[in-house]
């Protein structure tokens, strides 16, 4: 017993888990978050609309395979499937935007958009592009029903901030798993004495590959494999903000400069390799742009010594200091 | 549901997604990620490049 608390309190110090309780008492961060969230539901709205333009041209595809979730598509054809989806999906996202202060409206809009999700990845492959989104609203629904109180308790708002930062830890953590991938790989790769992430050429060779596999070409693509350095410092930037993605959820400081961060790494996935994940960006605007745990007047001082081994390395120093004196 | 349970529950969630979409990837059976959970290793392993790679493009033949 004795183990299992030093362990929970290695990680409560170590993480920051201690800290959350800290920022989720704010009344000014839940009053932002309450605001935020409406947001969400406004933009998936959005995108249903936009693809029921798809209903135009449902056509048979050479693969069709339902997902879990659209299991029933099975026992109608393909355009029925496809139709009844999309109209779904529409229908779903319109009450999430009109009811998202309930349960009963999030869920619903949680459904259309795990239809939506499961038909897009039912063509012989997998379609991530609304991965984040699924999940997040997936999240959204344990919101507690306070909308409409004019005085909330603060164990309520306290438990409406811990939901949302779940959401913002979920969106984190994925860029996370994104890095430690990389390492991973990087590790079995130099062992083995393959190319590998820490080589110059690294981002060179992911530029040359992908483009050449998807017979496409970039706006940098070619500058970049001309001159693979000016790949491979972008890349080892972007490795460390994917990394250490995580423990910025613990770090609110930083949650506005890991958004752009993260913002300006899809724009550099596409000018380079022409892959595109634009669907993320809107989350991270919504859920870490727009944090309700930053605070507005944060110093550079304090994001610089926040930042993820920086800090490490000013404790180290600091403790040193007041060793010697 | 108090805050204390909430925030277990959410940082089993994110335990569990992590643990989930990592064993996803490396015990899977098909070419895909256990539906909907997702390893998220992108770009992870730098191809191997190690010889020239020419792409031939056939324009014409017999002026068709």
């Amino acid at each position: 017993m004795n183990r299992i608390r030093a362990v929970s309190k290695l990680i409560n110090g170590r993480l920051g888990l201690g800290d959350i309780d800290r920022f989720v008492q704010k009344d000014k961060a839940y009053e932002r978050a309450k605001s935020i969230v409406p947001f969400f539901y406004y933009f998936i709205l959005f995108v249903a609309l936009l693809q029921l333009l798809q209903l135009r041209h449902l056509s048979e595809p050479l693969i069709f395979a339902p997902r879990w979730p659209i299991f029933w598509a099975d026992y109608v054809s393909f355009q029925s499937a496809g139709t009844i989806i999309l109209v779904f999906f529409s229908f779903a996202t319109l009450a999430g935007a009109y009811f998202y202060r309930n349960h009963f409206g999030r869920f619903v809009a949680f459904l259309g958009l795990l239809q939506f999700h499961a038909f897009q990845g039912s063509f012989g492959g997998p379609n991530h592009q609304w991965d984040l989104w699924l999940w997040v609203a997936l999240i959204l629904i344990f919101l507690p029903d306070i909308w409409g109180k004019t005085k909330q308790s603060s164990r309520e708002g306290k438990k409406f901030l811990i939901v949302f930062w779940g959401a913002q830890a979920f969106l984190l953590l994925t860029y996370s798993m994104s890095g430690i991938g990389k390492l991973l790989h990087a590790a079995l790769q130099y062992f083995q004495g393959e190319a590998h992430l820490f080589m110059f050429n690294s981002a060179a060779f992911h530029v040359y590959s992908w483009l050449n596999a998807m017979q496409a070409t970039s706006l940098l693509g070619q500058l970049i494999i001309e001159h693979p350095l000016l790949g491979w410092f972008p890349f080892m930037f972007i490795l460390y903000v994917q990394v250490f993605a995580f423990l910025v959820a613990f770090r609110p400081s930083l949650h506005r400069v890991w958004a752009l961060a993260l913002v300006l790494f899809h724009m550099g996935t596409y000018f380079g390799m022409n892959a595109e994940f634009f669907y993320q960006v809107p989350l991270l605007f919504i859920f870490l742009f727009a944090s309700p745990f930053h605070e507005p007047g944060t110093s550079w001082r304090k994001m610089i010594s926040d930042l993820p081994l920086v800090s490490c390395l000013l404790r180290r120093l600091h403790s040193k200091h007041v060793t010697v004196t | 549901m108090s805050y204390g349970t909430a925030k277990k529950i959410i940082v089993f969630f994110l335990v569990t997604y992590f643990a989930i979409g990592m064993l996803a990837r490396y015990f899977r059976q098909g070419p895909e990620d256990f539906y909907p959970f997702f390893s998220w290793f992108l770009f992870a392993e730098v191809p191997q490049i190690t010889q020239e790679e020419l792409d031939i493009h056939i324009r014409e033949i017999k002026g068709e």
